[in-house]
């Protein structure tokens, strides 16, 4: 079979970044940066930096954090001193 | 060849939109297809294949997925005819990639079929970065009325970053709602309503003194005054005191242990007073009378049944006694021994009379004493039950210093367990020690509750703890308000960092378009076009979300919005080039662009400057352009390769087949096929004749259409002799050249340039057919 490509046509790039992988490495990214809270960072890479979010992306990753906050305002239970 | 793009190799329409007769494209020899005909005849149903085949939802956008708000949804993919015909409606295409052609891929178009992409369209449409497809009707909005905001999603979408301009909408409603959630005082209000509850209204909000004074005033200094809290924390010195008194009052009676107690003596043994009368009650004197009435009953009981001895007789004396009555005649002699009356021992029927209503009076009385005693003995053993009861009862409550009384009952308990008859044992010690134990609770009971009313220590440790959790539960809410306050901090920051992410991405293709834009733009406009540019807001604006599409109109005018400053056409082209330049630039995998009637808007100078930049820009592409406009359909003849493209066009649609192209003409072999087979060949011949005129005519560049029979016109007021007879000399049609027969034309052909016409066209028959359209 003959060749449809012209002589002058360009060769395909690498397969495109879509957006999936692009916020896959977004979300990978926001994780490792310092100071960062990485607790949130995982529940917007878990609801939000997705290519396909669900329909109650928002309330999700709303109820996630609230959650979040929830577990953080109960104080730490001291733990029992060793001997 | 795994880094060769991918090119459409054949696309074929079954039973598909306007397409009834299958109808297959090749694109094997020659890449790019162009295809002319005037409106409603097919063209469009080329490029809705091309859309149906990569459509992730299986329709076409204008159909939508359901018939509502005038689209008409996927059922209008099939042709109205497929059913009839037998055809099942769907796309094929094939795909090289280099020289290697990949399977068909089929895409069923039925809309109750699940019409699922084919894999091999999904590896194609995963290279389209940016859709191939340009319609021309849906161009123009971009650049005139469409916001900032919804140009933004526009280009995203284009550029196939939907899901980009998703999260950062996401985002945008997740900082609002979190930022909502750390100023909801919700929590604390329905705490503030608690305490209103649990104070009686004498606090009306959270705070923490005025909780402690109130619980302090309340609840803890009825039983103590010096006891008092000072916060409401378990290791309060004043809370740990006053949990040591609950364990202490849980060691003994309190209030409502006494009442118990008392109670529950007060139900075997209590003693009021009415009047000057005292009366007993409880389940120990009830005993004890029911068996002092118990003995009477069984003594009676005893006595008559003596009486009654004779009650063997009983039958025989009511048999006989209705003989005996004083109103009846009475018998002479026995009724069963004959023996004369005057002879028995009675003497007389009157004596014998008195002796059986005598014995049936004394059998009356025993059975009514004998139903006493079994009402006594039921009585009784109902009494001995409670008593027992009772007395368990009154033991369970008893503590230790209460020792005599407990084995006073234990003793009496078991008298009474093992009393079976006769009196009842004795209870005068145990009523003594009862009583005395009454009287004692009824004293202390009285003491509590001049000192300290209806409050103990267990009430107020309760009310302070009930109160504690409350302070627990504010505390948290609090907490939970500062961290989500926190949250919301971090939310924005990140959120700025996806956003100026996302912002990089999109500034990096935007770059990447700039020029190639502008180059499109000022090939199709000329080199004095303006210069066009795309520009995101500055970094500091909060919404990220707009795109400015701006031009340097002139040197006073730079950076101003088009549409104020552009023609129609300068707008369409502006559109036009946005689309074409980021499909060049991103749709290197498979630079595949389909074009649907995309100059509308252009003169003839500019569809020209167009055709002439596709083939500057586009030649190592493959397009497919459907066009209704006939100009500019010669100006691609002209200026683009012939070796890449097929030109061809629909010269009809056909009832029962779908569109006719140029290529299909009727050829002599058709004919002469169906006289062999004894059919009649009039439309084939029709056809031909059809095809040949319209050949002729458009050689001349005279754009002709065919009517039906039944509006005929002579061909003196035909466009198509109008026409021919306005060209000029030299490009009028030689005679000598023409072929065919040489047979007359069988109308009044007219006369001036008409009959040249006609002189020049030996041989058509079809001259009654020419439509002055």
């Amino acid at each position: 079979m003959a060749d449809l490509a012209p002589a002058t046509a360009p060769t395909a790039s690498a397969e495109p970044e879509t957006p999936a992988t692009f916020l896959k490495a977004l979300a990978a990214t926001l994780k490792s940066l310092d100071g960062v809270d990485s607790d949130l960072a995982a529940i917007l890479a878990t609801h939000v930096l997705v290519a396909e979010p669900a329909m109650d992306a928002v309330a999700k990753a709303k109820a996630a954090i609230v959650a979040l906050a929830q577990t953080r305002a109960v104080p730490a239970k001291q733990e029992p001193a060793d001997g | 060849m795994a880094d060769a793009p991918y090119f459409l190799l054949r696309l074929a329409l079954t039973a598909f939109r306007a397409y009834l007769q299958p109808k297959e494209f090749i694109f094997a020899l020659k890449r790019s297809l162009a295809v002319f005909n005037p409106n409603g005849y097919g063209k469009s149903s080329i490029a809705d294949g091309v859309e149906f085949l990569f459509s992730p939802d299986g329709s076409l956008e204008r159909l939508g997925q359901r018939a509502i708000n005038n689209q008409a949804g996927p059922i209008a993919l099939a042709h109205n005819e497929a059913e009839a015909a037998g055809l099942e409606p769907s796309v094929i295409a094939a795909f090289a990639r280099g020289k290697v052609a990949t399977p068909d891929a089929k895409r069923d178009a039925a809309a109750k079929s699940k019409r699922l992409m084919p894999q091999v369209a999904k590896a194609v449409k995963a290279c389209f970065v940016v859709d191939p497809i340009i319609r021309g009707y849906s161009l123009r909005a971009f650049v005139e009325s469409e916001s900032a905001e919804t140009r933004y999603a526009a280009v995203a979408t284009w550029l196939q970053l939907g899901p980009l301009v998703e999260v950062q909408k996401n985002l945008r409603q997740l900082r609002t709602q979190v930022k909502e959630a750390s100023e909801n005082q919700g929590e604390l209000q329905r705490i503030d309503r608690q305490v209103r509850r649990l104070t009686d209204a004498k606090v009306v909000a959270w705070d923490e003194a005025t909780v402690v004074a109130y619980v302090n005033e309340t609840a803890i200094a009825p039983l103590d005054a010096t006891l008092k809290l000072t916060t409401l924390v378990t290791d309060d010195a004043s809370y740990l005191d006053l949990a040591e008194r609950v364990k202490a009052e849980e060691g003994k009676l309190g209030l409502d242990g006494l009442r118990l107690l008392r109670r529950t003596a007060g139900a075997i043994w209590n003693k009021t007073k009415d009047g000057d009368d005292e009366k007993l009650a409880g389940t120990l004197p009830a005993f004890e009378s029911a068996a002092t009435a118990l003995i009477v009953a069984a003594e009676l009981e005893a006595a008559e049944r003596a009486k009654a001895k004779d009650a063997a007789f009983e039958k025989l004396w009511q048999a006989a006694a209705p003989l005996f009555k004083a109103d009846v005649e009475m018998p002479d002699a026995c009724p069963v021994c004959t023996t004369p009356l005057d002879k028995t021992s009675a003497g007389s029927a009157e004596a014998i009379g008195n002796h059986i209503s005598q014995h049936l009076a004394e059998l009356a009385a025993y059975a009514a004493a004998s139903k006493e005693l079994t009402t006594g003995e039921r009585i009784t053993a109902d009494a001995r039950r409670r008593l027992l009861t009772s007395l368990d009862s009154l033991a369970d409550l008893l503590h230790e210093n209460h020792a005599a009384l407990t084995a006073q009952i234990t003793k009496y308990r078991g008298a009474v367990n093992g009393w079976a008859a006769g009196a009842a044992p004795g209870s005068a010690e145990l009523l003594a020690a009862i009583a005395a134990l009454v009287g004692d609770v009824d004293m202390k009971i009285a003491a509590i509750e001049k000192k300290q009313g209806e409050h103990t220590y267990t009430k107020a440790k309760a009310k302070v703890d009930t109160l504690r959790e409350l302070k627990t539960e504010h505390e948290t809410a609090l907490r939970t308000l500062i961290e989500l306050t926190k949250l919301s901090a971090a939310l924005n920051d990140q959120a700025a960092t996806v956003s100026a992410a996302i912002r990089a991405k999109v500034q990096s293709l935007l770059d990447r378009l700039r020029n190639p834009i502008n180059e499109i733009y000022a090939l199709i406009q000329g080199q004095s076009a303006a210069i066009v540019r795309l520009e995101l807001p500055p970094e500091d604006d909060t919404n990220q979300q707009r795109l400015n599409l701006l031009i340097d109109f002139a040197s006073n005018r730079e950076g101003v919005p088009p549409s104020g400053y552009l023609s129609d056409s300068q707008i369409h082209s502006l559109a036009l080039s946005l689309r074409l330049a980021a499909i060049l630039e991103f749709n290197t995998a498979a630079p595949i662009v389909v074009l649907d009637d995309i100059v509308t808007s252009y003169d003839a100078d500019h569809r020209r400057t167009f055709a002439k930049m596709l083939a500057a820009k586009f030649a190592a592409c493959q397009l497919i352009v459907v066009t209704h406009d006939e100009r500019f359909f010669w100006y691609l003849k002209e200026l683009l390769a012939p070796a890449d493209w097929h030109f061809t066009r629909i010269t009809g649609v056909v009832s029962g087949h779908g569109p006719r192209f140029a290529d299909d003409m009727v050829s002599d072999d058709m004919i002469e096929a169906r006289w062999t087979a004894g059919q009649s060949a009039a439309n084939e011949m029709r056809q031909a004749e059809e095809e040949w005129l319209l050949a002729r005519c458009r050689d001349f560049g005279v754009n002709v259409r065919i009517r039906p029979l039944e509006r005929a016109l002579l061909l003196r007021t035909s466009r198509a002799g109008l026409g021919l007879g306005r060209l000029p000399a030299q490009r009028r049609p030689d005679a000598a050249a023409a072929t065919g027969d040489a047979e007359p034309v069988p109308l009044d052909a007219g006369k001036g340039r008409s009959r040249k016409l006609r002189q020049s066209l030996p041989g058509c028959a079809v001259w009654r057919r020419v439509d002055r359209r």
